[in-house]
């Protein structure tokens, strides 16, 4: 059987990929900015956060579901993100391009 | 639990655009956010204002997140465009403002136009109707205007069957009381005959037209009504059939439902919505001792090949019966048979005009002046498009960002001037002047404003998108190389012209607005014949007692200068003006049977002039009256004595006959001025004046037509506003009004002159408004086409001064550049304005397209305008440093 393509991720939709795998079951629009924007030291916007999420759900690589509701948010449900299968395979696939592409270039890149 | 960080509404409005639980999801991670930050203590200071923010950000991306790729990127381009036009701010205003006020101001005025003016009568061939105004014209205006379109039985039924015409019907207007409910409810009514409805052609919804038969007495308590009355009483149109309406006088059935939009008589305030039969016939409608009597407007429609000139011949024809019986009024026919269009429209058909070329004008003035302000800005941005093309964007991106630019302008122009037009036909209804047919069904015309919003699109792709594009193309070096804004030659010469343009078309504007707003001034200044100022007219009032001592009573009212009193007639400016009291004329001659006139007569008390501020030119007044005694005007002693001085001459009342009796003899004991009694642009009329109080014991020559019946004129020492409610206070002690009915009524003369000038008013104030509007707009464009020019010639400016060229030299070149702009533009403009402005002559008084002071007047504010927007542009122009200049 012919596996779907693996969608093609963009360099800000592999962050918020990476931060939903690291942050497991609470992964939430507000704690993906934050871990991208302590983690990496880049500017997460909100608005920019919510929308690759909502577009790496519309590609078929998160879903989503309600959490419970919490104190500190007003009584309200966290709406939590989490991977599908394919969303492993396309992170691996965008980390793969990267490498090949910086194989040969240690010296380079990471100067002694 | 943390504070709620947004509104409900916020909420709301998140729950209605994504849905309950992802808005709830947003405002949990916005309340988080919130008190993590105030948590670490660098939390928002004013955290609601930040809480809604933060929601309005999210909503926004939840949004973008839901578009298709396709729409993303018109986002994208949007965005740019956006950030496009913030960059130019001021620039982007001026555009929108100029747009938005000439967008609104030309659908207002096209709507209004339109509806009023332009659109065809809302009836099948309407262009058959025509109108039936009285023959001999001249009498017409003797009689009085507003009688100039009623006629009589016997004329009625001589015309009917005539060939000239396929129907003829007549009718009057009335207002009924109904009380259906418990309140008293007038309606607008016209009494028809049988024949309005096949003449005007429209089906009704439902039931019938009124026939024939129902003009029977007996079978007469039927009416036919409109459909919006039809609903408002009985639900439906269908329902109405057979449904009872209740009159004070009468119960009618109702046998017939018209349409919507359906009126007749069309020149009412608002639509006739109940047409009762009508039946003409000598029994009737006719005066005592076999005169004839005037009651009914008559409408007609013109056979198919028929023509107004063919319809009037067979009225000729058909008169010959009415010229045996009354030989005495042979002069009244045939009469004029004008088209139903013109006479309702007729008169307001020239300054509807004249208002919609002047928004033309405005618009025009507009579209020059945003098309110079987009090109100083692509020349600007030619660098721009020169450097994102060299690094690799595409033609059609540079394209699209440019068209998306222009459309966002335009369309942000739309919808502002959307808003502020659907404010202004509000605004203009409100003011126009009462009595404009169809004024109730104006509304915005969505037509005319798309064409009003194209023309502005088109000018701005013509004139921003264009030749930014064809700057983009230049070469990269070429635009680099020179240095600050550059602009092509063509450029130049595209602003060059339309500065001129724009300088031509505000020139023709302003004349227009000179000349019409002076002749509004010179109806308001016009010498009538007597002074209005500080006037009161009352209704006629009915008294026992002697007219002195009424005067008398009338004169102890606090506030009241001087009284005088009318028996017959009534005040100048009063019937026309506010539509009360009548008039009466007469017929005089000299007893040698030469140089018989028709003037308008009253009998008046001896204060009467001194009251109403007419001036006595020679002899004296009734005071000193011995016998039987007339006072002349101006014109009737003009027109009867042309040869001798009239002062102790005789006139006899009546027209010399052979064989009849001789009238009796009047002296001319005085001229007074004429009084324009309809304004001072209705035709003057000859007036006489026969004294109210019998001196001498003598008969009068005169029946006493409504006897004991007198209406005061009173002049005040004040405000005449204030001493109303005492006069009418007076007024009901000297003669109480019966039980229910209102008493009588003193009324302001100003207001009379201000309802017969209202239309000039208007046109003047709407004129004054296009005309400043322009100025402005004219002088601001002025303005910056100098500035720009100043600032693309730094370096050259920089040059010659560097060579020796004097301040005041360099302040010159720039004023005289002005100079040369206004002196094209002004000899494009007035002669066109010139030739424009004849067009128009019957809207002005006291004033000429000819006259070289509306010109100079012109041309001298637009010089002023001009020397003030070159003043700066100068003067920066004369402080260049050549070392900077030449080093930037």
């Amino acid at each position: 059987v012919p596996r779907k393509p693996v969608p093609v991720l963009t360099e800000f939709e592999l962050l918020v990929m990476l931060a939903v795998l690291q942050l497991g079951d609470a992964a939430y629009p507000l704690a993906i900015g934050d871990a991208i924007e302590t983690k990496t030291g880049r500017k997460a916007a909100r608005g920019a956060v919510l929308v690759a999420l909502e577009r790496l759900e519309h590609k078929g690589l998160l879903t989503s579901a309600y959490g419970d509701p919490t104190p500190v948010r007003g009584g309200r449900a966290k709406r939590l993100f989490r991977p599908r299968p394919a969303a492993i395979r396309a992170v691996r696939a965008s980390l793969d391009r990267i490498d090949t592409l910086a194989t040969g270039l240690e010296s380079v890149l990471k100067p002694q | 639990m943390t504070p709620r960080p947004t509104s409900r509404l916020t909420e709301w409005v998140l729950g209605i655009a994504l849905s309950r639980y992802r808005a709830s999801a947003i405002v949990g991670d916005i309340a988080e956010e919130l008190a993590l930050r105030q948590e670490k203590g660098g939390g928002p200071r004013w955290p609601r204002l930040w809480g809604e923010s933060r929601a309005l950000l999210y909503l926004l991306a939840e949004m973008r997140a839901d578009l298709p790729p396709s729409l993303r990127r018109i986002g994208h381009i949007v965005r740019d465009s956006l950030r496009g036009l913030r960059s130019a701010r001021a620039t982007t205003a001026f555009i929108l403002l100029i747009l938005t006020v000439s967008i609104s101001a030309a659908t207002v005025t096209f709507s209004v136009v339109d509806t009023v003016v332009l659109r065809p009568l809302p009836f099948p061939k309407s262009e058959e109707l025509v109108v039936l105004l009285m023959g001999n014209a001249d009498r017409a205006v003797t009689i009085d205007r507003s009688y100039r379109d009623i006629f009589s039985t016997q004329e009625f039924l001589a015309w009917r069957e005539t060939d000239g015409l396929a129907a003829l019907a007549a009718y009057t207007g009335a207002t009924l009381i109904l009380s259906q409910g418990s309140e008293p409810d007038p309606v607008r009514a016209a009494s028809v005959t049988a024949s309005l409805f096949p003449l005007l052609a429209t089906p009704p919804v439902a039931g019938r037209w009124l026939m024939p038969a129902d003009e029977v007495p007996g079978q007469d308590a039927v009416a036919v009504i409109g459909q919006r009355l039809a609903r408002r009483l009985f639900g439906e149109a269908d329902h109405a059939i057979g449904q009872r309406l209740q009159t004070p006088s009468a119960t009618l059935t109702v046998v017939g439902v018209m349409p919507d939009g359906f009126s007749y008589p069309l020149d009412t305030p608002d639509p006739v919505e109940v047409w009762q039969p009508l039946e003409v016939t000598t029994e009737r409608y006719s005066s005592g001792g076999g005169g004839m009597s005037r009651y009914f407007h008559l409408v007609g429609r013109l056979p198919p090949d028929g023509s107004p000139e063919g319809a009037r011949a067979a009225l000729d024809a058909a008169s010959a019966p009415l010229r045996a019986d009354f030989p005495s009024m042979a002069d009244d026919w045939p009469p004029r048979v004008v088209s139903l269009y013109d006479s309702l429209f007729g008169h307001v058909r020239g300054w509807m005009l004249l208002v919609l070329a002047a928004v033309s004008l405005l618009m025009l003035v507009a579209c020059a002046n945003v098309a110079n302000l987009l090109l100083v800005r692509s020349s600007a941005r030619a660098r721009e498009m020169s450097v994102r093309a060299s690094l690799g964007a595409s033609r059609r991106q540079l394209v699209t960002g440019l068209l998306a630019e222009s459309v966002l302008l335009s369309l942000t122009a739309a919808v502002l001037g959307l808003t502020v037009a659907s404010w202004g036909i509000g605004a203009a209804r409100a003011a126009l002047p009462a009595g404009i047919a169809r004024a109730d069904g104006i509304a915005l015309d969505m037509r005319v404003l798309a064409a009003a919003i194209a023309a502005a699109a088109i000018t701005g792709l013509a004139f921003g998108a264009v030749p930014a594009w064809q700057a983009s193309r230049a070469d990269l070096v070429t635009v680099l190389k020179e240095t600050g804004p550059t602009m092509a030659g063509g450029c130049r010469r595209w602003r060059t012209a339309f500065v001129v343009f724009e300088v031509a078309f505000v020139a023709m504007l302003l004349v227009a607005t000179t000349l019409v707003v002076s002749s509004f001034v010179n109806v308001t200044r016009a010498d009538i014949g007597f002074e209005r100022d500080r006037l009161i007219a009352t209704d006629s009032v009915r008294f026992s007692g002697t007219i002195d001592s009424a005067i008398d009573t009338m004169q102890q009212v606090p506030g009241v200068e001087s009284v005088g009193a009318i028996g017959m007639g009534s005040p100048p400016l009063i019937m026309r003006g506010l539509g009360r009291g009548g008039s009466s004329s007469v017929d005089l001659y000299r007893p040698d049977g030469r140089d018989t006139i028709n003037a308008q007569s009253r009998r008046v008390s001896d204060s009467y002039f001194r009251a109403a501020g007419i001036a006595l030119r020679r002899g004296a007044g009734f005071d000193q009256a011995t016998g039987p005694s007339v006072i002349l005007d101006e014109r009737s002693a003009m027109a009867l004595f042309p040869d001798r001085d009239p002062i102790g001459a005789i006139v006899r009342l009546g027209k010399p006959r052979p064989g009849a009796a001789a009238g009796d003899d009047l002296t001319v004991i005085g001229i007074v001025a004429s009084v324009r009694m309809d304004g001072p642009e209705a035709e003057g009329t000859p007036q006489v004046y026969m004294p109210l109080v019998r001196r001498d014991g003598s008969t009068s020559p005169l029946p006493v037509l409504n006897g004991g019946n007198l209406q005061f004129i009173v002049r005040t020492s004040g405000p005449a506003e204030a001493v109303v409610p005492a006069i009418e206070t007076t007024l009901a002690q000297l003669s109480p009004p019966r039980a229910g009915r209102p008493g009588p009524r003193a009324m302001v003369v100003e207001d009379a002159f201000r309802n017969l000038t209202a239309d000039r008013r208007f046109n003047a104030g709407l004129m004054a408004i296009f005309g400043a509007v322009a100025f402005l707009i004219g002088s601001a464009g002025l303005y910056g086409v100098l500035a720009s020019v100043v600032a693309q010639q730094t370096r050259e400016i920089g040059v010659r001064v560097a060579l020796g060229a004097t301040a005041a030299r360099i302040r010159h070149d720039v004023m005289n550049e002005a100079g040369r702009y206004l002196l094209a533009g002004l000899a494009i403009g007035l002669p066109v304005a010139w030739l424009v402005s004849r067009a128009f002559g019957s809207l002005y008084f006291g004033v000429t397209p000819a006259d070289p002071f509306v010109y100079l007047l012109v041309a001298a504010a637009l010089a002023g305008a001009g020397v003030l927007a070159a003043a700066l542009p100068a003067r920066r122009a004369s402080r260049v440093d050549p070392a900077i200049a030449l080093r930037d």
